[in-house]
């Protein structure tokens, strides 16, 4: 299990690592092929404008400050959980769907419809929400995936 | 493996086909712009619509369903999608660009000059061989991934309803 663990833990902040390589390789080493296809690669998930994007000394990161909010909020989450384990049985999954997706759907719906412009801290703060909900949901899930497809001989379902 | 004659092999084509349309059709990809929801979606449905398969209780749901759905959404969609992609490119040209600068200029978004440079690139640019496997293959990465996480999310929400667990012996 540990070593489940700790795989999936590299894999999200790999992730992150990722985001946060795009603008810091430019800092250092001008425009290259990595920030290139790393841009590319997430132009696929986000719509990349720079108005809702964090930026470091003014190279912005390859997605927005809600996907930004969501994928390390993720990684917190999964550190949160693999540390103190009883923290997920304090939340019951309706509740945790619901703080996952209500607040990031009605932010982006009011937007949508016009009631009211989602600002830089909505986008965090329901993309943080939606990152934490979803690392509750399925942290425990992908450990034990990883477990059962690499670490494991054979597995029975009845 | 799914095959054609699978159970499940019906159910991850239509999340797959959602998906791709999401992705591919110019406007609904926007959907996708807010952090691959059109992609989660596409894996979440397809755990939906194989448990609207469900005709009695010796029909039930694992985890390990769910993640093969998911697989399978992702691979069918980043085929379908790259497919979908040139047959819209091949009628229509690249409107997507075009919808999305119509868009910007609605939010009244300054863009940096480049950005403005890269797009008329973008929009005179023909597509290459290297254009088309390269997002093909980057959308069978990303499809894969975050269709397995939809999926997930659909086995965490029908799993009290259609789940069953599994026991690792």
């Amino acid at each position: 299990m540990k070593r489940a663990k700790i795989i999936l833990l590299l894999s999200i902040s790999i992730w992150c690592i990722a985001i946060i390589s795009v603008p810091l390789t430019k800092l250092l080493i001008g425009e290259n092929i990595l920030s290139h296809f790393l841009t590319s690669l997430f132009a696929k998930i986000c719509h990349q404008i720079s108005e809702r994007s964090f930026s470091i000394r003014s190279e912005f990161l390859p997605v927005c400050s809600r996907c930004v909010a969501i994928y390390f909020s993720f990684l917190i989450g999964t550190i949160l959980i693999l540390s103190i384990p009883k923290i997920k049985n304090t939340l019951s999954l309706n509740t945790i769907i619901f703080i996952s997706f209500a607040p990031i759907i009605i932010d982006v719906a009011l937007e949508v419809l016009g009631f009211h412009a989602s600002t830089f801290y909505t986008r965090v703060l329901t993309g943080a929400l939606t990152g934490v909900g979803l690392s509750f949901m399925l942290s425990n899930d992908l450990i034990e995936i990883l477990e059962n497809k690499f670490f494991k001989n054979k597995e029975y379902s009845i | 493996m799914i095959s054609l004659r699978s159970p499940k092999f019906l159910p991850a084509l239509y999340g797959a086909l959602v998906i791709a349309g999401i992705e591919t059709v110019p406007g609904l990809n926007f959907i996708n712009a807010c952090c691959c929801a059109g992609i989660l979606f596409g894996g979440f449905l397809a755990v939906f619509f194989y448990t609207q398969e469900f005709k009695n209780e010796n029909n039930f749901l694992t985890r390990e369903d769910s993640i093969e759905l998911g697989i399978w959404a992702g691979i069918l969609s980043a085929i379908a999608g790259t497919i979908i992609n040139l047959i819209i490119l091949a009628l229509f040209g690249n409107i997507a660009i075009e919808m999305m600068l119509t868009m910007i200029e609605n939010m009244n978004v300054e863009m940096p000059a480049e950005f403005q440079t890269l797009i008329d690139e973008a929009l005179i640019s023909k597509l290459t061989f290297f254009d088309v496997a390269f997002g093909f293959f980057t959308n069978l990465f990303i499809n894969t991934i975050f269709s397995i996480l939809g999926a997930l999310i659909g086995w965490n929400v029908f799993r009290n309803k259609y789940g069953r667990k599994t026991f690792n012996i």
